[in-house]
């Protein structure tokens, strides 16, 4: 199988880039943008991913208006938001408009990788909308 | 209570409010970060690296960093701790530069989310002051908080401590960028800035002088 395309989208820099060393180092290949327009140039640009992690608290374009552009330049990406603590309901709101999962920051990073593969077992076609395999 | 009052306290607790939100979600991030630092450190150690000079290189640059967002983390505790405090006492004797820097660190976050550089610096001899401290911080962050706002990406906001007229101290808010007919909009509620300055006996100009944005004068005195 293909290694898991991942683009992680956060105004924390450092944060983004330890994240991205980590899932390297488990073989997933991860492209960091510190903005969503960063990440949209990436996409148009010719970068197919398989899941978006996207912060919801950014500058510029926030997380969830930019889950609508991500959507519309490729409606089979999968989203998964991040947020802080106490920012539920905007998590809540990403995934009413499509994003596949959320996950509050700190992030488990045996969570985060059970939802990278499920969001890409949902992509590739090979579990149905209840997660189960097909 | 007025209704005038009622809205005077309910700004003061609804900036309060916004200030400890953002401080702690500020630590909160630094957490984040130092959390994913530590699952790296492990992460390279169990992978059982082949030239281990490099992987013990690389850890000690991320303890490295480790302790950098420790320290942020601490500094921005005790800043907050500092803010916290300020309203102990109705009066204080306080450092007017002290003031204003602790309130420029608590919202370079919101600032700097909108690319926004938001700035202090400080005159010489700037004397002490005995006033409400915490009261001239919730002045200066209702006049710079629309500021932020209505400022295009790339805006700078200035502000300066300097002694005045008869040696008391004195704040400066100055704003680069965007549209200069927006500053009429931007400015803070006449009746919440004129309860501000009747309690502080402070007095408030605004300074054009042909500037594209004018300039914001704050004079401070001390009370009895």
């Amino acid at each position: 199988m293909d290694a898991i395309e991942v683009l992680l989208v956060d105004d924390e820099m450092e944060f983004a880039e330890t994240l991205a060393e980590r899932l390297r180092l488990r073989s997933f290949s991860v492209t960091v943008a510190s903005r969503a327009d960063e990440a949209l140039f990436a996409m148009d640009s010719g970068l197919k991913p398989d899941v978006v992690l996207l912060d919801i608290k950014m500058p510029g374009l926030d997380g969830l208006d930019a889950l609508g552009e991500f959507k519309a330049r490729d409606p089979e990406i999968e989203a998964i938001m991040l947020t802080g603590h106490g920012a539920a309901a905007s998590s809540i709101e990403g995934m009413k408009r499509g994003a596949f999962d959320y996950l509050m920051k700190p992030i488990d990073i045996a969570e985060l990788i059970a939802k990278i593969e499920q969001a890409v077992a949902k992509k590739r076609g090979t579990v149905d909308d209840s997660g189960r395999a097909i | 209570m007025s209704s005038r009052e009622d809205e005077f306290c309910q700004a003061r607790i609804a900036f309060q409010g916004r200030i400890v939100a953002d401080a702690t979600h500020e630590i909160q991030n630094h957490f984040a970060v130092i959390k994913e630092y530590k699952g790296l450190i492990s992460d390279l150690l169990q992978s059982k690296p082949n030239d281990m000079d490099s992987c013990v290189k690389r850890c000690r640059e991320i303890s490295g960093n480790i302790n950098e967002r420790a320290r942020l983390a601490a500094e921005m505790v005790e800043t907050l701790n500092r803010f916290t405090h300020r309203g102990d006492v109705a009066v204080s004797r306080f450092r007017v530069e002290q003031v204003v820097e602790d309130l420029v660190s608590l919202m370079q976050r919101s600032a700097s989310r909108k690319r926004i550089t938001l700035e202090a610096a400080h005159g010489r001899k700037v004397p002490e002051v005995a006033n409400d401290p915490s009261l001239i911080q919730f002045l200066v962050y209702s006049l710079i908080a629309p500021i932020v706002e209505a400022l295009p990406e790339e805006g700078r906001i200035r502000l300066s401590t300097q002694r005045g007229k008869g040696k008391m101290p004195e704040i400066t808010l100055a704003s680069e960028g965007g549209d200069a007919d927006l500053v009429e909009q931007e400015l803070m509620a006449p009746e919440l800035l004129s309860s501000c300055l009747d309690r502080l006996q402070g007095s408030y100009l605004v300074e054009d002088a042909g500037r594209k944005r004018p300039k914001i004068l704050l004079s401070i005195t001390s009370l009895s």
